[in-house]
């Protein structure tokens, strides 16, 4: 008795999840490199676990700091064959990371870190704030749109410092629009937090 | 399976991102300028490119875009910043001495904010007709003044922060005086026997320090100016110059011979205590105070002859050079509101007056005479 309502069990938790992940898009309506899905698959549950992604610095891919590196676990499980042969564990690392998502479909890593550099691009700030940089912090809350608009900011902490607050909203709306998102986030609206 | 399920909750979750923009490499500001008057923008734009805070050829969307508009006695200006968070807008009027530069000012204040940038003046001694006179000009460098005929030699000069007074020791027939220059009257203002030289006056202007013979050593005194009584602010048996009230009057930064050569030291008045500040030269001089006392800026000398600026940072507690490989860089002085330096320089072939930041990173040459110009002092804009 117990060993059959274990098994129901298992098989509408099966049926659950798979519910679940359609609903939720994760899955790609095709292959855009010829390889598997549970790679796919794999890459998509990787990204959002790191919805929060630490801040960019050395010792990582691509601007990436190390701690995203190491936080991506079961890394070594992916599949590691595909239609064109095999692909190495560092071309799987690159492909997780998002080298090359412009021809490809961006994934959230490099949706995040394009962002970034477009933010990073247009933030100037003023003289006077020079030599008081190093003590400032900011941090803006940006509410976006599936296409990449920015429907709101808000200053979430703000630095104390008008003119530093104004430049970091600044680099923001000059950055924007953004690109849509890519199906990973499975979303209308996001939230995102940027830290000056 | 636990696990799928809280992966899929997750997923769904409505927890926010994170993005954290390192620190920029710092770019001037891109501003947008437009006026109804092309004589207003040549005016006001050489005034706005020499600071380099701002980038006027570029593309893309601008930091802020500002208009000025010219009627028959005012000029209005609106500011529009493109956060949408700041907008100013101010009238000034038109054929008021220096209202271009004022209105620079305001322009920078709103938008890079540096207080009184181009109302601000140099004071600094020339010896243009073979004598060493006190003279100032503006920021660009221009509209220079006499401020002094006394045909002998100037040194030692001091200035309140927005000049209210300045302060220089005149040097003539193996004499030596100190005057005061206050609204336009000019003072001696010790009037002790003997050598004495480079005064500074406190804040509150209760006190005045300034560097007396005593058994024939130099030494820093302390005058009581309500009193009249001076005595011997710093007791040593080293010589010791050069005394300097900090801004807020509880510190005089001073040079000692203490360590067997010219350091640079502070005098804490409250604790009656001094530090030695200056490690990295074995020769230094010239000690002057930032305007929030956050900073001291001195020259030494290097073993390669050369004399460069050294700044002190009073909060990390560390000492960086600032000019390097060009002759001599001497008598620094800072702007009061802000982090640039004015300084001498013979790089050229004669002392001329530079400015540059407290990084070194931007250096700007003032003057271009044939003469010498020495000993500058930054002074504020008057508020």
């Amino acid at each position: 008795m117990t060993l059959h309502i274990y098994t129901i069990s298992i098989i509408l938790s099966l049926f659950f999840h798979l519910f679940i992940f359609k609903t939720l898009k994760i899955f790609p309506e095709h292959k855009p490199d010829g390889r598997g899905y549970s790679f796919y698959g794999e890459r998509v549950i990787t990204a959002s676990l790191f919805r929060v992604l630490p801040p960019s610095g050395s010792g990582g891919k691509k601007g990436f700091s190390g701690e995203v590196l190491k936080g991506i676990k079961g890394i070594n499980k992916i599949p590691a064959k595909s239609e064109e042969g095999t692909i190495s564990f560092e071309e799987a690392i690159s492909e997780l990371l998002g080298e090359g998502s412009e021809e490809g479909i961006p994934y959230s890593f490099s949706y995040f870190e394009e962002i970034k550099r477009k933010i990073m691009k247009e933030w100037n700030l003023p003289e006077g704030m020079k030599e008081q940089l190093k003590s400032l912090k900011c941090t803006i809350l940006m509410k976006m749109r599936r296409d990449g608009e920015v429907l709101e900011l808000k200053i979430l902490r703000s630095s104390g410092n008008e003119l530093y607050d104004l430049s970091a909203i600044r680099a923001i709306k000059k950055a924007a629009p953004f690109s849509p998102f890519p199906m990973v986030i499975p979303k209308e609206e996001i939230e995102i937090e940027v830290e000056f | 399976m636990k696990v799928f399920v809280f992966l899929c909750l997750f997923l769904s979750s409505e927890e926010r991102w994170k993005i954290v923009i390192p620190e920029p490499t710092w770019t001037p500001l891109k501003v947008k300028i437009e006026s109804n008057s092309r004589e207003m923008l040549s005016e006001i734009l050489p005034l706005l490119q020499f600071t380099e805070f701002y980038e006027f050829n570029f593309e893309g969307k601008a930091d802020f875009e500002i208009t000025i508009k010219t009627e028959e006695k005012n000029a209005s200006v609106e500011i529009e910043d493109f956060s949408g968070g700041k907008r100013a807008s101010f009238v000034y009027e038109l054929n008021v001495p220096y209202f271009v530069e004022k209105l620079a000012d305001r322009i920078v204040e709103e938008t890079a904010g540096i207080k009184g940038y181009f109302t601000s003046r140099f004071v600094f001694v020339s010896d243009v007709d073979r004598y060493k006179e006190l003279f100032t000009m503006d920021i660009m460098g221009k509209k220079v003044e006499r401020l002094t005929d006394l045909k002998g030699k100037i040194l030692g000069v001091r200035a309140e922060q927005e000049c209210k007074w300045i302060s220089f020791t005149f040097l003539t027939g193996g004499h030596s005086e100190i005057y005061l220059l206050k609204e336009e009257k000019l003072e001696k203002f010790i009037t002790e026997p003997g050598f004495k030289t480079g005064l500074s006056l406190s804040p509150d202007g209760f006190f005045a320090v300034y560097t007396g013979l005593k058994n024939g050593e130099p030494k820093i005194l302390l005058k009581d100016l309500r009193s009249g009584k001076s005595s011997i602010l710093i007791s040593s048996p080293a010589p010791e110059v050069s005394a300097v009230f900090s801004p807020d009057g509880k510190k005089v930064a001073y040079v000692s011979e203490r360590p067997g050569v010219p350091a640079i030291y502070v005098f804490d008045t409250e604790k009656k205590n001094s530090e030695r500040i200056s490690y990295k030269s074995n020769y230094c001089t010239s000690p002057n105070w930032s305007g929030d006392g956050a900073f001291l800026a001195y020259t030494c000398l290097e073993p390669n002859g050369e004399m460069n600026i050294y700044i002190y940072d009073f909060k990390n507690k560390t000492e960086r050079k600032i000019t390097g490989g060009t002759r001599s860089n001497e008598s620094p002085s800072f702007y009061p509101h802000g982090n640039f330096i004015a300084f001498t320089s013979n790089r050229t072939g004669n002392y001329e007056i530079y400015i540059t930041d407290i990084w070194g990173k931007f250096l700007k040459k003032l003057t271009h005479s044939p003469s010498n110009e020495y000993e500058v002092v930054w002074c504020a804009g008057k508020q």
